[in-house]
């Protein structure tokens, strides 16, 4: 500043008081949750972007490092893949039938036109394929054991039942991948199976997009944090510790993970939580305080045995939350042919879209307040979690999770006392591979 | 996931009181993130604040639009602050920074100017001059001035800017802040005398 001293029309206009709708607080916090929610929206785009793009890139075949050179030079002509297209729906055994007559008659044509099929046709019409598969691969549709036999599948049981004679050979290559040696003609619907499964895992670095759904149920806690204790009343952290709380909800969670160095990946999603939480407000008080003229307290007076004050049971109260969050963090994998396990460790950004019920008073002296308006709406954490899980299709795999999460952030918007959530949890989930 | 025990059975008449008393414990409860600290140094601030935004934008909704902007970054920022001014001081700081910048974004702001040698330096509007206005008229007078007048005659005259931190900050020439300043003073004097004598 230029001089301490105030010009007379600096002096003048301190007597300006302007007038507006947004001058208290609440209404700030309104406006600015308006805004965010604006915010959150390019985010969300962004990684709605990045799912379609990572499903569109590994969908596109890239199979050039399939195509071995020890094949027999028998494929298929073009117009092959076109008829047998047709006799899709019939039973694979007619396919077989008619698949072959058409072969026998359109080879020798497509010799004469000497065409160049595409590499999507070379693939599909080869005699027999070599297809790299990482045996690391949790949520592959084919997985194979350190002896090479495929463990699959739908794929397998369907070749063997319609092609008796049909013989699988498996060729253990440089690890981690193995190789599927499969005869020719074997019909469209199969081969096209076949080409999915190439195209699901062709590098160890490949990423993972899976849908993760299920029910959990926790336990939770609250804790307070230690500046918080000059402030309060020395049974608050009591009522906190006896009152039990527990909620069942569902996740539905899109999780993208990549490979980084051998079996530890890392993961970022986007997931929707919705809770149903049920309390149980049962406590004993040992101290009432005293309050001053000015409201502050003077101290406390011990309770006698008999007071009702020292078994108080407010009963229960549900309360309802949805979330939408963001897990970020690293895992390390486990992963057998039919079953997997994994360990994480993360960060969880939440942020609260809607909560319903009332908050209870402890000691019944206030009206209850509505929950949304007391509770932080940003709920983030820090997670850790255990699971184990069992292949059911080749894109579907279920299994059981347990974890901890700590809150980092305070839970109550409101207060000056930092209070934060912990939670045991299990849940049940059902991973849906997308990228098979 | 969440406790639903109250904590309104608690008392924080203490600690509002010395939320407002104390202002260094205020900036450091804001850091802390702490609803109520933030609510006291929004509610304290907000009209003196919403004056000075006022001042430099056109309408009401521009001005509540920046400060709201303004008051996150505040929270944001104000483990920055470190007591050397007035908390007022250094908010009034952040906002007329925020306004400028907002201002020099939208194309706003004045333009360089060649400096007239012909321009005289006129004297403060005085106590006298001022007297027969209410604020509200003066205000008006002053948000009614020219683009880059109003400026120059804000940021000096009530911001208590100099003619060098004015320069900087409209990136104009110094002797450019001080010839407009000059610009300012007279509209606005020709405009109280005028207001004054239909008054009259």
């Amino acid at each position: 500043m230029h001089k301490n001293e105030k010009t007379p029309l600096a002096r003048k206009l301190e007597g300006y008081t302007p007038t507006s709708n947004f001058s208290s607080f609440e209404a700030f916090e309104k406006q600015n949750k308006k805004k965010r929610r604006w915010i959150i929206l390019p985010f969300l785009g962004l990684l709605a972007f990045i799912a379609v793009a990572i499903v569109f890139r590994n969908n596109k075949p890239n199979l050039t490092s399939t195509y071995s050179p020890r094949l027999h030079n028998t494929a298929f002509s073009s117009d092959t893949e076109e008829t047998t297209q047709n006799s899709n729906t019939s039973s694979g055994h007619e396919n077989y039938q008619v698949n072959r007559t058409n072969h026998i008659t359109d080879q020798g044509n497509s010799r004469t036109e000497k065409t160049k099929p595409s590499p999507l046709k070379t693939l599909l019409n080869a005699p027999s394929l070599i297809f790299p598969l990482h045996k690391d691969a949790t949520t592959s549709a084919i997985s194979s054991t350190p002896e090479g036999t495929i463990t699959d599948l739908s794929l397998r049981s369907q070749l063997k039942k319609n092609y008796p004679s049909l013989k699988l050979q498996y060729q253990d290559l440089k690890e981690p991948f193995y190789s599927f040696k499969a005869r020719p003609l074997v019909p469209r619907e199969i081969r096209s199976k076949i080409a999915k499964l190439q195209v699901a895992h062709p590098s160890f670095y490949d990423p993972f997009l899976t849908i993760s759904v299920g029910p959990h149920f926790a336990q939770n806690k609250l804790i307070l944090a230690n500046d918080a204790h000059q402030y309060l009343h020395p049974d608050f952290e009591k009522i906190l510790n006896q009152t039990v709380h527990t909620d069942v909800g569902v996740t539905a969670q899109l999780i993208y993970s990549k490979p980084i160095y051998k079996k530890l990946s890392v993961y970022i999603g986007l997931g929707y939580t919705s809770n149903r939480l049920q309390g149980q407000y049962k406590f004993s008080l040992d101290s009432v305080p005293v309050y001053d003229i000015d409201n502050t307290i003077a101290g406390f007076i011990q309770l006698p045995e008999n007071s009702p004050l020292r078994n108080i049971d407010l009963g229960s109260s549900a309360q309802q939350f949805g979330f939408i969050n963001v897990p970020i963090g690293l895992s390390y994998s486990f992963i057998r042919p039919q079953y997997s396990f994994d360990i994480s460790l993360g960060t969880d950004f939440a942020y609260l879209i809607g909560a319903k019920g009332n908050i209870l008073d402890a000691l019944n002296l206030a009206e209850p307040e509505k929950l949304k308006d007391v509770i932080n709406p940003k709920y983030n954490s820090i997670h850790t979690k255990i699971g184990v899980y069992r292949k059911l299709t080749p894109l579907l795999t279920g299994g059981i999770q347990t974890g901890y999460s700590l809150q980092s952030n305070s839970l109550y918007d409101r207060s000056q006392y930092r209070i934060k959530n912990t939670a045991f949890d299990l849940q049940a989930v059902l991973h849906f591979n997308l990228l098979n | 996931m969440i406790q639903a025990v109250s904590i309104s059975t608690l008392n924080n008449q203490q600690y509002i009181q010395e939320l407002e008393s104390d202002e260094n414990f205020l900036v450091q409860e804001c850091v802390r993130q702490s609803r109520l600290a933030q609510k006291i140094l929004y509610e304290h601030n907000y009209a003196k604040l919403l004056g000075t935004c006022l001042r430099y934008c056109e309408n009401q909704a521009e001005a509540e639009d920046i400060l709201h902007d303004c008051f996150i970054k505040i929270f944001k920022v104000i483990s920055k602050f470190n007591g050397t001014a007035r908390l007022s001081t250094w908010l009034t700081r952040l906002v007329i920074n925020e306004v400028l910048m907002y201002l020099r974004k939208k194309k706003r702001l004045p333009k360089q100017t060649e400096f007239d040698p012909t321009t005289v330096d006129l004297p403060e509007i005085s106590d006298e001059e001022l007297e027969p206005y209410t604020s509200n008229e003066v205000f008006d007078l002053i948000r009614k001035l020219p683009l880059g007048y109003k400026e120059v005659l804000c940021l000096f005259s009530i911001d208590g800017y100099s003619h060098k931190e004015i320069a900087k900050a409209l990136n104009i020439a110094e002797s450019s802040s001080r010839s407009q300043l000059s610009r300012a003073r007279k509209i606005l004097k020709d405009k109280l005398k005028i207001k004054e004598v239909n008054n009259a």
